[in-house]
């Protein structure tokens, strides 16, 4: 049964997750040829003071903080946004399969997908940076990205989370909460602002549980 | 007699609005049991009651001894259910819509599906979303036949299908669950489908069951009477005992009763109306179901 629905969730993903990939190259050899411009036009010196005292590359890699967030995005309205269409969720509830097991699954298959592309940009800029600086410097800038990628689950959960709801009133006061709740990741753009990163983890590794409340409410039709 | 469903005293609100009062119905197992009534008289709710998408204000409905909002995986897996519009994946093709389907029922045959499908002459890779609501309605059914389940819950099969695709749908059901011994729910305003293919009937009316009773039982003791005469018009009311309902077109005077014509002929006299032209005009479902509900 979980083949049959990892099947259902790649025929909704699979051009989104293929689009995101070759995103993510282009982001990566763009940032390539960035990192070459400031080193040529800088001077390698000048760019490391930079890039250490100013958190210069880490202000400037925007393509790390949004390529997470649209992929949160766009998976939870690929996912749901067809199953919620006239109903259509009611199919998937006739399924043999129990209600939570199917919630669960269905998002956890969609962020397997998002974890997969997170995994890629992360080793990807991995590679990219330490093609030019040393290690102390790749360290610093991969923990500060973490948030960003902790804020494209979140934005992926929540936003399941708020297509799942029935109710335009609640949807509309979940969406004003989850804005605040992934904010909460975006706050950085020095090195080390997050001292407590864990408490960004536990959050965000509790989200997948608002889909079976919102499921729930769809399923019992309540308005 | 096994009941397949078993609804007991159904009473239903949206808010404050009563839409089911006290209803009770029972489906026995090998029958066709169709839900008539105008829109709005709650057939779609007693269907999303029986599937578990709305809980009851109060009452109880049984599907296979289950309550129908706590139904099992394992008792979803034999049950059929067509929805309203013929929901269906439609970011799906035809072939995909099979092989997704496929993996949650042991008892799963592609024959019928595949046989059912042949009958359109499209690629395996026609998208769902392309395709005609009458196209759509044999992928929908197809499935539900691979799925060769005991119950098949059909929900206003024949919204949007032209007459062609309605009397296709027909065929393929009729023999399927008569050849099978299935049992069939289902609700239509097409009341000349289910003329066809039900056995037993009941008919919503405004927050009440206006009837209960197998269709031969209903065709058999439902009479239509005609007559002319004037005077008349403001003596005959409606009771539960001898006039179901009565129209009046100028001095014609259509009345409907369970009684016979010489029972309806003995109560005319004592109301002093003379009847002598009266007579029994036969009617089709429709026209009981109209005579029952009203025009309006």
């Amino acid at each position: 049964m979980l083949k049959a629905l990892l099947y259902k969730e790649w025929i909704k993903l699979r051009w989104a997750v293929i689009a995101i990939a070759v995103l993510t190259v282009l982001s990566l050899a763009y940032s390539i040829g960035m990192i070459n411009y400031y080193i040529e036009f800088q001077g390698a010196l000048r760019n490391w003071m930079f890039v250490i005292s100013k958190s210069l590359l880490l202000r400037n890699i925007i393509f790390v903080k949004v390529l997470p967030l649209i992929t949160g995005l766009a998976f939870a309205l690929l996912q749901f946004v067809p199953e919620m269409a006239r109903n259509r969720m009611r199919l998937s509830y006739h399924l043999p399969i129990s209600e939570k097991k199917l919630l669960l699954s269905s998002v956890g298959i969609g962020f397997m997908f998002l974890l997969a592309e997170i995994v890629f940009l992360f080793f990807g800029l991995w590679l990219v940076i330490s093609l030019s600086y040393p290690v102390e410097i790749i360290q610093k800038i991969l923990i500060s990205t973490i948030p960003w990628f902790l804020g494209g689950s979140a934005i992926y959960f929540l936003t399941s989370f708020i297509i799942l709801e029935s109710s335009w009133f609640y949807r509309i006061v979940y969406g004003i909460i989850a804005y605040g709740l992934i904010e909460l990741n975006f706050r950085a753009s020095v090195y080390d602002q997050y001292q407590l990163l864990w408490i960004l983890v536990l959050i965000v590794a509790v989200m997948p549980l608002t889909v079976l409340f919102s499921g729930h409410r769809f399923r019992r039709g309540t308005k | 007699m096994e009941h397949i469903i078993e609804c007991k005293n159904l009473t239903h609100y949206y808010g404050d609005k009563l839409v089911l009062n006290n209803l009770n119905l029972q489906v026995e197992k090998g029958r066709i049991f169709g839900i008539l009534g105008k829109n709005g008289m709650g057939k779609t709710t007693t269907i999303n009651i029986l599937m578990g998408f709305l809980r009851p204000t109060s009452g109880q409905c049984l599907v296979f001894g289950e309550e129908s909002h706590k139904l099992s995986p394992l008792t979803r897996q034999n049950i059929g259910l067509l929805h309203e519009g013929h929901l269906a994946y439609d970011f799906m093709t035809i072939k995909q819509v099979e092989k997704f389907y496929s993996q949650f029922f042991p008892n799963w045959k592609p024959d019928y599906y595949w046989n059912l499908i042949g009958k359109l002459g499209l690629a395996d890779n026609h998208k769902i979303r392309n395709m005609s609501c009458g196209q759509r309605s044999q992928v929908v059914l197809g499935l539900i036949f691979a799925q060769d389940p005991e119950l098949l819950i059909l929900d206003d099969y024949s919204m949007g299908l032209d007459p062609g695709y309605r009397a296709l749908f027909i065929d393929y059901l009729q023999e399927h669950v008569r050849e099978k011994n299935k049992t069939v729910f289902l609700t239509s305003h097409i009341i000349q489908d289910v003329e066809k293919v039900v056995d037993d009937t009941i008919i919503m009316g405004y927050q009440k069951l206006l009837l209960k009773m197998p269709l031969a039982t209903l065709k058999k003791s439902f009479h239509r009477f005609e007559f002319r005469n004037q005077r008349a018009i403001s003596a005959i009311h409606v009771d539960d005992e001898n006039v179901t309902n009565v129209e009046y077109v100028n001095d014609k005077i259509t009345l409907y009763s369970f009684k016979s014509l010489k029972d309806i002929k003995v109560y005319l006299k004592t109301l002093g109306i003379p009847a002598d032209d009266i007579t029994e005009i036969p009617m089709s479902l429709e026209e009981a179901f109209i005579g029952l509900t009203g025009k309006y």
